[in-house]
């Protein structure tokens, strides 16, 4: 279990993290939602105790990460993947990390075993590519067998195989009760593996909360009808609180209503219905609908200043 | 335990997991430490540069001054002081150390290994204390070996030549061979510090050679004499009242030119292990 209180980091002038709470439970997958700068980085490196809080505490298993007794059999961490000696080969390195907690040879062969690495263990870690990287990143993140992982954008450089891998690997650990907290940006990958969700941005907590709720909560469900009278469907859902959009004449997009009302309106009217769909929002609508207002560097607000300048 | 195949489980672990001690921290930094080649090559570098520099320079001596190839010119018992004929390559060895020292220091920061290892060591300190322990494990025997090999085999060659000698129990001798290992090793435990503490490799670089072992040079040329005394405490002056057999000029008593240099040692050490806990990795 992961508990962050009251954590507060400011680099300089610049607050990364402003006074944030929140703990991640074992037995489902956590995912850490956020835009660039949100602060998700700095959050990972203050429960590692890699950055000093400037005031607040996390906790890891109850107690600080720095005072656990065998610290990578606790929490098995992948910050970046590169964050390796170039000169040094996967096996080694592993041999080298898991000495802290007196794991060997044989461990160290299981692990890349389960990464996939056993082939190019002897070969120096600087000649691996992106995605080879990030599994020995993995591999010592699980070589102490830890109650908690936290991986930073673990599948950064994976290939859709390496993607479903890490997919299902997640999803044991979180069966096996392990508490594990994963952050990525790719919002349909996220949808896929996190059950609970905690959106951070501009170093504030947004939402935590489990997925589903969190789809749920965003306003953007819609409707999708196919007609040949869509005018006269548009017509009789002309009311208050009803948004009507069209791409083709016999398409419409409804917001505001739900598929059950449009489909008994159009019988009410007599209109003939060639398809009628929910169209249930995804992550990412909902993720940008949250957000919108709080990623720190807004695309827009460059090119303004350009003109004003 | 069924271990069923592809789809990772963590059913095939091997949970043999122990508490992290300061040994095993130790431990994970020697692994670190022989795993790299370059640990290996500037050991070799060391080894070559004292034993091989000091039995050329001996050789030179001879064909110069000795009487078998004495000429004329060159009559024959005007040579170089003995010792540190066959110590000539120390002075080099001493650049190869700092450089060392500085990179064992700093490296971490330079490949960003330094996240993986301080997540797995947070309490900081034993980190730097296994780098010590580790470099210090492979440097003392280099240096010992080296330095005794290019003596005594130097010597040699001296006296095949016919040239003056020292003998190891001569007076002062000793202490300045051992405390020309001394010297080295520290410097390279300074560098060491110096690239914990700046986290860049020029940089680390750049001070242990350029502040510790030029500056002083550079300082008694350009100051006034009154300095002196002040400058017999810096620690590549501190380092040759007891690297040399005959005590120099301005220069302090060997006992307390080891102490002086010793001192610095430490405050480089105190500060790497100051700013490593302070600071952010």
């Amino acid at each position: 279990m992961i508990e962050v209180i009251n954590l507060t980091k400011r680099y300089g002038t610049v607050t990364a993290v402003d006074g944030i709470s929140f703990t991640v439970q074992p037995g489902v997958v956590t995912g850490f939602l956020g835009p660039n700068g949100a602060g998700k980085s700095t959050t990972m490196r203050a429960i590692l105790g890699l950055d000093r809080p400037t005031s607040g505490t996390t906790l890891v298993n109850g107690r600080p990460f720095r005072d656990a007794p065998a610290p990578l059999s606790e929490l098995g961490a992948m910050l970046e993947a590169k964050s390796l000696d170039k000169g040094r080969s996967a096996r080694n390195h592993l041999l080298a990390i898991g000495a802290t907690i007196g794991v060997g040879a044989r461990r160290v062969d299981e692990v890349l075993e389960l990464v996939g690495l056993t082939e190019v263990g002897g070969k120096n870690a600087g000649g691996f590519s992106l995605g080879m990287g990030q599994r020995l990143g993995i591999a010592s993140a699980l070589l102490g067998d830890p109650g908690t992982i936290m991986l930073d954008e673990p599948v950064n450089g994976l290939d859709p195989d390496g993607i479903l891998w890490i997919r299902t690997l997640l999803k044991r650990f979180a069966e096996e009760g392990r508490t594990v907290f994963v952050s990525s940006h790719l919002m349909s990958e996220m949808e896929l593996t996190a059950e609970h969700l905690i959106v951070i941005g501009q170093g504030r907590i947004l939402a935590d909360m489990p997925m589903q709720s969190f789809i749920q909560r965003s306003s953007q469900h819609r409707v999708m009808v196919v007609s040949p009278d869509a005018p006269r469907l548009r017509d009789a859902l002309s009311r208050p609180g009803v948004a009507v959009t069209s791409d083709a004449a016999d398409r419409l997009e409804i917001e505001g209503i739900t598929a059950r009302e449009v489909g008994e309106l159009a019988a009410v009217h007599g209109v003939t219905l060639h398809q009628l769909t929910d169209i249930a929002p995804s992550l990412e609508e909902a993720f940008m609908e949250l957000t919108r207002d709080t990623v720190a560097f807004h695309g827009t607000v460059a090119s303004h200043q350009g003109i004003a300048a | 335990m069924s271990t069923t195949m592809t789809a990772p489980t963590s059913t095939n672990r091997t949970p043999a997991n122990k508490p992290t001690t300061v040994v095993r921290v130790l431990h994970s930094e020697w692994v670190k430490a022989r795993t790299l080649r370059s640990t290996w090559i500037t050991t070799a570098a060391t080894l070559l540069v004292i034993i091989g520099f000091g039995l050329i320079a001996a050789r030179m001596q001879v064909s110069t001054h000795g009487t078998a190839t004495g000429g004329p010119g060159n009559p024959p018992g005007i040579s170089r002081n003995p010792l540190s004929t066959v110590l000539t390559g120390a002075n080099l060895a001493l650049l190869i150390v700092a450089v060392w020292g500085a990179t064992v220091g700093a490296r971490e920061y330079a490949t960003g290994m330094i996240r993986t290892t301080m997540s797995a060591a947070p309490k900081r300190l034993p980190v730097l204390w296994g780098k010590l322990a580790s470099f210090g494990t492979i440097v003392v025997p280099t240096l010992a070996i080296a330095l005794a090999a290019a003596f005594f085999a130097g010597m040699r060659v001296l006296s095949g030549g016919d040239l003056p000698t020292m003998a190891w129990g001569d007076a002062g001798v000793a202490r300045a061979v051992l405390g020309m290992g001394y010297y080295i090793l520290g410097i390279g435990l300074i560098g060491l510090a110096l690239g914990v503490l700046l986290r860049a490799t020029a940089a680390a670089i750049g001070t242990v050679i350029g502040a510790v072992l030029f500056l002083p040079a550079l300082a008694s040329a350009l100051l006034p004499t009154s300095w002196d005394t002040v400058l017999q405490y810096l620690p590549s002056n501190a380092g040759e009242s007891f690297t040399t057999v005959t005590q120099g000029v301005g220069r302090l008593a060997p006992g307390a030119g080891a102490l002086v240099f010793t001192a610095w040692v430490v405050v480089a050490i105190a500060g790497a292990a100051v700013a490593l806990q302070r600071r952010d990795v």
